[in-house]
């Protein structure tokens, strides 16, 4: 038995290969390949593969805190406050359109109000993983409504820090009380790390980066995994501990942090979301394919919307609103993030098919929109 | 960052990635740099039947960027001086151009009497991309050379006043 692990591991690597080069080719993201391979070699799938569990899961909650420690990274604090201060009214709108279909449909559903609140966060948070692929491959990084999109992307990776810790909260289903001090504590928290990190974080980030290359991974993934699982002892989400950390390491730190975790980010955060899809049953797909078709449609109308407002806050013409709304509609990373807050916690059998679904249709759906308004602009190139 | 002050310069943040500048040029396209949070510089140039597109993005190295800056001549200058502006704090640095027929074309920087007259220093003049360095008080202006002026804020809005002829 011990013997077969390296073998499929292996295998399963491979598969993620070539996933990932048919997706580069395409300029895909390979997120909705992943998901579909684990659908395929969970137990319940066609193809079930019996690869260790518990080296898929550990690897798959690493993936998770390095996925939100690095979004940490890429930001420092002053951005954030200063997208947060330029687009508030894109962002407002943004949580308002797109947080409601996921939650109304999950209340349809009769589902109980924390699964609904899983969903709506599912429906809300755009990816900024493929939106931000998009921009550099096609080279729109100097457009106008660029800014726009960057903007709304920086407030949901800040709405979704709190977003986290509440949702850890109803997912415990403690009472409203305990549940109210839960949140105070995660807010209270992201104040603390934001203000500290902007007082302290470039000593933070000098101690961490002194010596070799090795201790400096080293170092930083302790770190990580220290306040992560600190986070987690207080009940605030593991990954809005990493988030905040990551807030703190700027500068140079930032970009040496970035060199050396983007490969085991990119390594675990594919375990994470073949490990999404392997617990994912496809026979429960079906029934729920009605309620995801129609949320699919609502949720990318609603994005649109988003993007076509923010695009014209930002004073970008009628083209450029049209590019800034289909950059937001995928839907990726941080969706599977939080649905696999409800797997965890058992508490709607449907919720992690619907989601599943919701977000394949998206993160296809996106990048064709987006692919089809750049060949719009090919068209009448230089006419 | 150091610009002449005529033409007004963007500054938008992209958060996760870097900096944009950017300016609309006289011709109506849009163009502008963005300075990436890891490392280089990408150049854009917009189209023109789309200010909003980029139609053109070409990422550079920091030394292919300093070569560039080199081509386009004295702007190299300004590249050198921005450490100047950041170093004293209360002086300033501004761009004064002499056009054709004004009253300095053809005379000399002495003529001026600039320092005495405004407390500003002519500390380099720009001529068809070349650099004057320090030039004597015996130097003549052509019609569109560029002065490089260092002084107060007010020294200097007088200096541009007194070359333009204003009173």
């Amino acid at each position: 038995m011990r013997s077969l692990f390296l073998l499929e591991l292996g295998a399963v690597l491979l598969a993620l290969t070539f996933l990932t080069r048919a997706a580069g080719r395409f300029s895909f993201s390979p997120i909705p390949l992943y998901l579909v391979l684990g659908l395929l070699i969970g137990e319940h799938g066609p193809v079930p593969l019996d690869v260790s569990r518990e080296f898929i899961d550990a690897g798959a909650e690493l993936g998770a805190i390095l996925l939100l420690f690095l979004l940490g990274v890429e930001y420092s604090v002053d951005e954030l406050t200063a997208g947060a201060r330029r687009a508030y009214v894109s962002g407002t709108v943004d949580l308002g359109l797109n947080f409601l279909p996921g939650f109304l449909v999950g209340v349809l559903l009769d589902w109980s109000i924390p699964a609904a609140f899983l969903l709506g966060g599912v429906t809300y948070i755009s990816s900024s993983g493929i939106a931000a692929k998009l921009l550099r491959d096609l080279g729109w990084m100097g457009n106008r409504e660029t800014p726009a999109v960057l903007s709304v992307l920086v407030i949901e990776d800040l709405v979704m820090a709190v977003y986290l810790a509440v949702a850890a909260a109803l997912v415990l289903g403690v009472g409203a009380g305990a549940a109210m001090s839960t949140l105070l504590g995660a807010v209270a928290l992201v104040v603390v790390v934001i203000v500290t990190a902007g007082r302290f974080g470039p000593h933070l980030s000098r101690l961490v980066f002194i010596r070799s290359d090795e201790s400096v991974l080293l170092g930083l993934l302790g770190i990580v995994l220290t306040v992560a699982g600190l986070a987690e002892r207080v009940h605030v989400s593991a990954g809005v501990g990493a988030f905040l950390i990551g807030l703190a390491v700027s500068g140079d730190a930032a970009h040496r942090a970035g060199q050396l975790l983007g490969p085991l980010r990119d390594l675990f955060g594919a375990a994470f979301f073949v490990f999404f899809g392997l617990q994912v049953d496809p026979t429960e797909i079906p029934p729920v394919l009605v309620p995801a078709l129609a949320l699919i449609v609502v949720a990318a109308a609603t994005k649109l919307v988003t993007g076509w407002v923010a695009g014209r806050r930002f004073g970008a013409g009628p083209r450029g609103r049209r590019r800034a709304a289909a950059l937001l509609v995928a839907r990726g990373e941080f969706s599977i993030i939080i649905a696999e807050l409800g797997i965890e916690s058992g508490l709607e059998p449907q919720l992690a098919p619907l989601a599943t679904t919701v977000v394949l249709g998206l993160a296809v759906l996106g990048p064709i929109l987006v692919q089809v308004s750049a060949r719009a602009e090919k068209s009448h190139e230089f006419a | 960052m150091i610009t002449p002050r005529d033409i007004p310069v963007d500054r938008t943040p992209l958060p996760g990635v870097g900096l944009r500048l950017e300016l609309m040029a006289a011709d109506g396209n849009r163009l502008g740099v963005i300075h990436l949070q890891q490392g280089g510089i990408e150049l854009f140039i917009s189209r023109s039947d789309d200010p909003d597109l980029a139609a053109a993005s070409v990422t550079l190295t920091p030394r292919e960027a300093a070569t560039l800056i080199e081509l386009f001549g004295g702007s190299s200058f300004s590249h050198e001086l921005s450490h100047l502006q950041e170093a004293a704090a209360g002086v300033a640095v501004d761009w004064l151009t002499i056009e054709h027929g004004e009253p300095y074309v053809a005379r000399s920087l002495g003529d001026t009497r600039l320092r005495t007259r405004t407390g500003v220093s002519i500390v380099a003049v720009v001529r068809d991309g070349s650099v004057e360095p320090s030039p004597t008080p015996q130097f003549v202006f052509a019609a569109g050379d560029v002065l490089v002026a260092v002084g107060t804020a007010d020294g200097l809005a007088r200096a541009g006043a007194l070359i333009r002829g204003e009173p």
